[in-house]
């Protein structure tokens, strides 16, 4: 190996390492600087992440949760709006043939959609789409 | 005739092997056998198959007499100095051969493996591997629990670890020493991408400690996972983890490349195709380019990598008591970072009052999912009614972020230096 030539080439990047002239005083010293930058800069930048993403849970989460709620409850003291008129035939009431679940799943649905509580609203009637 | 017969028994392999000294004979056959083994960890016991089977093939293609395929030379520095002393110091470009001259060189006089190395050689194939695995990794339990951030930075005490040993052992150059250690990063892309820069000549050794290691993580880990931790931390359940809105998904990946790239430049290459490749995953409109960063690509790049990481591993600089230290070295940069990561956890349980499994500390040595896997596995074992998956990859995919920030740090402390 050409050493002229490869100390001239160390000399135009600027970066040289006399590493055949350290002691094994120099390599504790380099492994405990280069560890405790290298150890420092990753706790570092990772526990920056961790606040941003709290701050990011706080506007990104907590805030529109919150929003959503306090919707919920300033239209809960609101008075039920009156129910809308049956629609008329060819609808098949099947209120009356007591499927809770069904009622309980889509009145879930539609406090969803309106974003309204279900107490502002009755259903009275539905029908499958598409059946006529 | 017999002039035709002779010439062409000449060009055999066989011809070619038996013409060298009784050394390389002896250390070609010994080549043989740990490709034979790798084969047979890959295929028979399923050890990272999809990597180290090329890897493998990669080995045996180099190791082939007369295949000429690969030249690893025409990427140093001396190759140039020595076949064109004339020219070479008009060739230097900041003090080193630039890659576009490698490139004209390979292209040349190289071979099929020399033209497939320049993605290595540039830094491609670790980048756009990254960007796979940014498309196939689900960061909502890191989101839904930043804390985990920390566990990821504890498990890349392995890495300083091992640099540290490699350092004080004398046997290796600060460059070389920051490439075994970030073994300890368990990331097989980031430690080629450092090791490709730092210390060329020792990727063939790194690239197969560090793949087979991350296969091994199901036996490596458990002993250590058991030894710190009590029964009772092991049977810990946590406390479900919260829902994850769509902006935060989507914010982010942005977010961590801008922190990450502006206070370390050097980790741009990784955690930028990192998140690149997670922002097609949730953004919700770049489908196909997620499943082809997922799938097509990822697998092609695989393939491209394995084999030309694999070719770099040849008789004269693989065989070689460089090469078992490094082993030894990267043994212990894994069982450090997992002890690193089960301590810190094991803190965060003490300090949050018992809410944290110190189990899924171990999973902050990155290797997505398999740690995470670990975690659950073990504190099932505990616990059958425990399920640790979702919390464990918290601090697994922020060990991928840290090994990658730790990977920026040696970049920048020893990218373009010269060791004399």
């Amino acid at each position: 190996m050409n050493t002229t030539l490869l100390m001239l080439d160390a000399a135009a990047t600027g970066k040289v390492i006399e590493f055949s002239s350290w002691t094994f005083a120099d390599r504790v010293s380099e492994a405990l600087s280069v560890s405790l930058l290298g150890l420092g800069t990753t706790f570092a930048v990772l526990a920056l992440l961790w606040g941003v993403l709290e701050i990011f849970r706080f506007f990104f989460y907590d805030l529109p949760n919150k929003r959503k709620n306090g919707k919920k409850t300033e239209s809960a003291p609101v008075k039920p709006a009156p129910a809308p008129a049956p629609v008329a035939a060819p609808v098949v009431s099947r209120a009356a043939d007591s499927d809770e679940e069904i009622v309980a799943a889509i009145t879930a649905a539609v406090s969803l959609v309106l974003d309204k509580p279900a107490t502002s609203f009755r259903v009275v009637s539905f029908r499958r789409t598409g059946t006529r | 005739m017999l002039e035709s017969i002779l010439n062409f028994l000449n060009t055999t392999g066989i011809a070619k092997l038996l013409g060298n000294e009784p050394v390389e004979i002896v250390k070609t056959l010994i080549m043989y056998v740990i490709i034979g083994t790798l084969f047979y960890l890959a295929v028979v016991k399923k050890f990272e198959p999809l990597l180290l089977l090329p890897i493998a093939f990669g080995m045996l293609l180099a190791n082939l007499p007369g295949a000429n395929i690969f030249h690893m030379e025409y990427f140093f520095d001396e190759y140039y100095m020595e076949a064109y002393p004339n020219d070479y110091a008009a060739m230097l470009v900041d003090g080193h051969i630039p890659i576009s001259t490698m490139i004209k060189e390979v292209f040349n006089r190289g071979g099929l493996i020399d033209i497939l190395y320049i993605g290595v050689k540039s830094g491609l194939y670790p980048s756009l591997i990254f960007m796979g695995v940014g498309a196939m990794t689900d960061f909502t339990a890191l989101i839904a629990n930043p804390k985990s951030l920390l566990i990821g930075a504890a498990a890349q005490l392995g890495v300083f670890v091992a640099f540290s040993g490699a350092l004080l052992s004398g046997q290796f150059n600060p460059l070389e020493a920051a490439s075994i250690g970030i073994i300890g990063g368990a990331d097989g892309p980031t430690a080629i991408l450092v090791t490709k820069t730092l210390a060329p000549a020792l990727l063939g050794g790194i690239a197969i400690a560090a793949y087979s290691y991350m296969a091994l993580i199901p036996i490596i880990q458990p002993p250590f996972m058991k030894m710190l931790t009590t029964k009772k931390e092991r049977s810990i359940v946590m406390k479900e983890l919260r829902q994850v809105s769509q902006v935060e998904k989507v914010v982010f990946p942005i977010l961590v490349t801008i922190i990450v790239t502006f206070i370390v430049p050097d980790a741009a290459p990784l955690v930028g195709f990192l998140m690149l490749g997670n922002l097609f995953n949730v953004c919700g409109v770049t489908d196909r380019l997620s499943k082809t960063a997922q799938n097509e690509l990822c697998n092609i790049v695989t393939i491209f990598l394995g084999v030309s990481v694999g070719a770099t591993a040849n008789a004269s600089n693989f065989l070689s008591a460089k090469t078992l230290l490094i082993i030894v070295l990267g043994l212990v940069a894994f069982s450090v970072s997992t002890m690193g990561g089960l301590l810190f956890a094991k803190l965060m349980c003490f300090l949050t009052g018992g809410k944290i499994n110190p189990l899924i500390g171990s999973a902050g040595v990155s290797a997505v999912p398999m740690a995470a896997r670990v975690s659950q596995i073990e504190g099932q074992k505990a616990n059958p009614a425990n399920f640790l998956l979702m919390h464990a990859m918290g601090p697994n995919v922020a060990g991928v972020i840290g090994s990658a920030v730790a990977a920026g740090v040696f970049l920048s402390t020893y990218s373009g230096a010269t060791i004399i």
